[in-house]
């Protein structure tokens, strides 16, 4: 990165959020219902399961596996990355899926199950410098 | 709210279809104003006598697209709707006016819907949207998702869940509204670019544009309207829903493709029926994949057996369970605000006997199912 982190926004702060003293210090955000114990990927102003508006901002994290992924050979309107490009859907351990690129893989060796945690890249495509999670196989 | 049944009977009372391709030198209006014009001469309806429009349509074509497209018809003044939600505006915008003549406030209706959809890969967000950059808006890579996870918990092959789109070519050799009617043997169907692993191209519905048109009644008016009952299929049930939450806020399951089954389920009952009773089916196959999951969504099959079904033939025109008896959207295209009226054009044409060459002997009952993105649902149950 050749960028200082200041500069760096989120994709979208309301899903990922990026230390601006830390490049190490990142989290994919979300909400925990106290009502009935789930949790929320992204923004929510109000339980999903049981609608309750008693939902408190949670850190996930980062941990998850596989649930499903696809090799993308025609990209859509957008996609500022290389293709072809691995999207996957990581279960969180927390429970909430989210689909992003699975990064610095062989799409040859890839399973249902794998074990993931997040990470990120910067994309510097547009006139801003935007922070993308990313989803990386564990060690 | 929930969706309860009168006592009023509702009946699809004229079809008409503009056929379904590129028509780069004719502009959207045209289009759906021709099959609107079929629709009102097959149902034997003035336009004078239509009470009420509902418009289905997604991309943006200008403001009120549905009053330009029927004001050279005539200025009457009655309430005309646009409808978008998503790839099932048109069977939502049946559902929205099924229910205002069943609930008493009209007696005569026209559903129409009509797209140019954009060629390439289909997208749901707006073009400043993050999940553009994050790579995970893409309908086609939704349903490779889902097909994984469909292979790894039922065992289905590759190429039996391809025999889909053999199948629905074939059916659509036979239907000069197609926009793909010619045929493919499997190894093709296999061998074509893949766009999203492991879907193919011909695993994926083409972009298209068309429109589709029908007229519906009240019953206890068909007689003052001229119309004939016996041409004219009665509506068992319309169903609409939306997402519900469902655990782990995965669309991409083996078993739950945007929540058909809770709408199935509902129009079942409405309609009195069992899945059993149903002789004709049409379902929102954008991918291969999909036919499979909503017909063991809508209860035709077994979870994680549609694939064998489909291996030993029974979904083909000569099958026990005729499924996509036009072509589907995989041979019909997929103009979105158009694709769930034009199946209930198809279903009508089968239910009357009027299908031709892709006639299914002795149809009494024919279900529609169509999806669209935020998870809807739509489900009607016609009857001979």
């Amino acid at each position: 990165m050749c960028m200082s982190i200041e500069k760096i926004v989120s994709v979208d702060p309301t899903r990922f959020k990026l230390n601006p003293d830390n490049t190490n210090d990142f989290r994919l955000t979300g909400f925990h219902c106290c009502a009935c114990d789930i949790f929320v990927f992204g923004a929510a102003t109000n339980c999903q399961k049981c609608t309750d508006g008693n939902v408190i901002p949670v850190d996930f994290s980062g941990d998850g596996v596989l649930y499903s992924y696809t090799l993308i050979k025609v990209p859509p309107a957008g996609w500022t990355g290389t293709t072809p490009y691995v999207l996957a859907e990581g279960e969180l351990l927390e429970g909430p899926h989210v689909l992003a690129e699975l990064v610095d893989t062989n799409p040859e060796e890839l399973f249902i199950g794998m074990p993931l945690k997040v990470s990120y890249a910067v994309d510097e495509s547009g006139k801003q410098a935007v922070a993308v999670y990313k989803w990386k196989l564990s060690d | 709210m929930e969706q309860i049944r009168t006592n009023r009977k509702v009946r699809v009372a004229g079809v008409g279809l503009h056929p379904f391709g590129r028509f780069r030198n004719k502009d959207i209006s045209t289009m759906a104003r021709e099959a609107v014009v079929e629709s009102l001469r097959d149902a034997g309806i003035a336009w004078n006598r239509v009470q009420v429009g509902y418009f289905g349509h997604v991309y943006y074509e200008g403001m009120s697209i549905g009053e330009r497209v029927l004001s050279p018809l005539g200025l009457t003044g009655i309430p005309i709707v646009n409808v978008e939600n998503a790839c099932s505006s048109g069977s939502t915008a049946l559902w929205q006016a099924f229910w205002m003549i069943n609930a008493g406030l009209y007696d005569v209706a026209l559903v129409f819907g009509a797209e140019k959809v954009p060629s390439g890969p289909v997208t749901v967000t707006g073009a400043d949207s993050p999940d553009r950059l994050i790579g995970g808006d893409h309908m086609m890579a939704g349903y490779a998702l889902r097909m994984k996870r469909y292979i790894t918990e039922t065992g289905a092959s590759e190429a039996s869940i391809a025999q889909v789109a053999v199948k629905n070519r074939q059916h659509a050799s036979m239907n000069p509204y197609a926009h793909r009617n010619e045929m493919y043997s499997l190894e093709e169907v296999l061998k074509s670019r893949v766009i999203a692993d492991p879907l193919t191209l011909f695993q994926c519905c083409p972009t298209s544009e068309g429109a589709a048109a029908v007229v519906i009644c009240a019953d206890d008016v068909i007689d003052s309207l001229g119309v004939s009952r016996e041409n004219s299929p009665e509506i068992l049930a319309s169903v609409l829903t939306s997402g519900d939450y469902n655990g782990n806020g995965s669309d991409h399951s083996a078993f739950s493709p945007y929540r058909t089954e809770p709408a199935a389920l509902k129009a079942y009952e409405m309609a009195n029926i069992s899945p059993e009773d149903v002789d004709l089916i049409q379902v929102h196959d954008a991918a291969t994949i999909g036919e499979l999951q909503q017909l063991e969504s809508l209860h035709i099959f077994n979870k994680g057996e549609a694939w064998i079904a489909t291996e030993e033939g029974r979904t083909s025109l000569s099958g026990d369970r005729p499924t996509n008896t036009d072509g589907g959207l995989l041979a019909m295209g997929h103009p979105f605000g158009a694709s769930g009226i034009r199946m209930i054009h198809e279903t009508v044409l089968q239910l009357r006997k009027q299908a031709g060459a892709r006639q299914i002997e002795n149809a009494q009952i024919g279900v529609s199912q169509c999806s669209g993105a935020g998870d809807v649902t739509t489900v009607h149950i016609l009857k001979a």
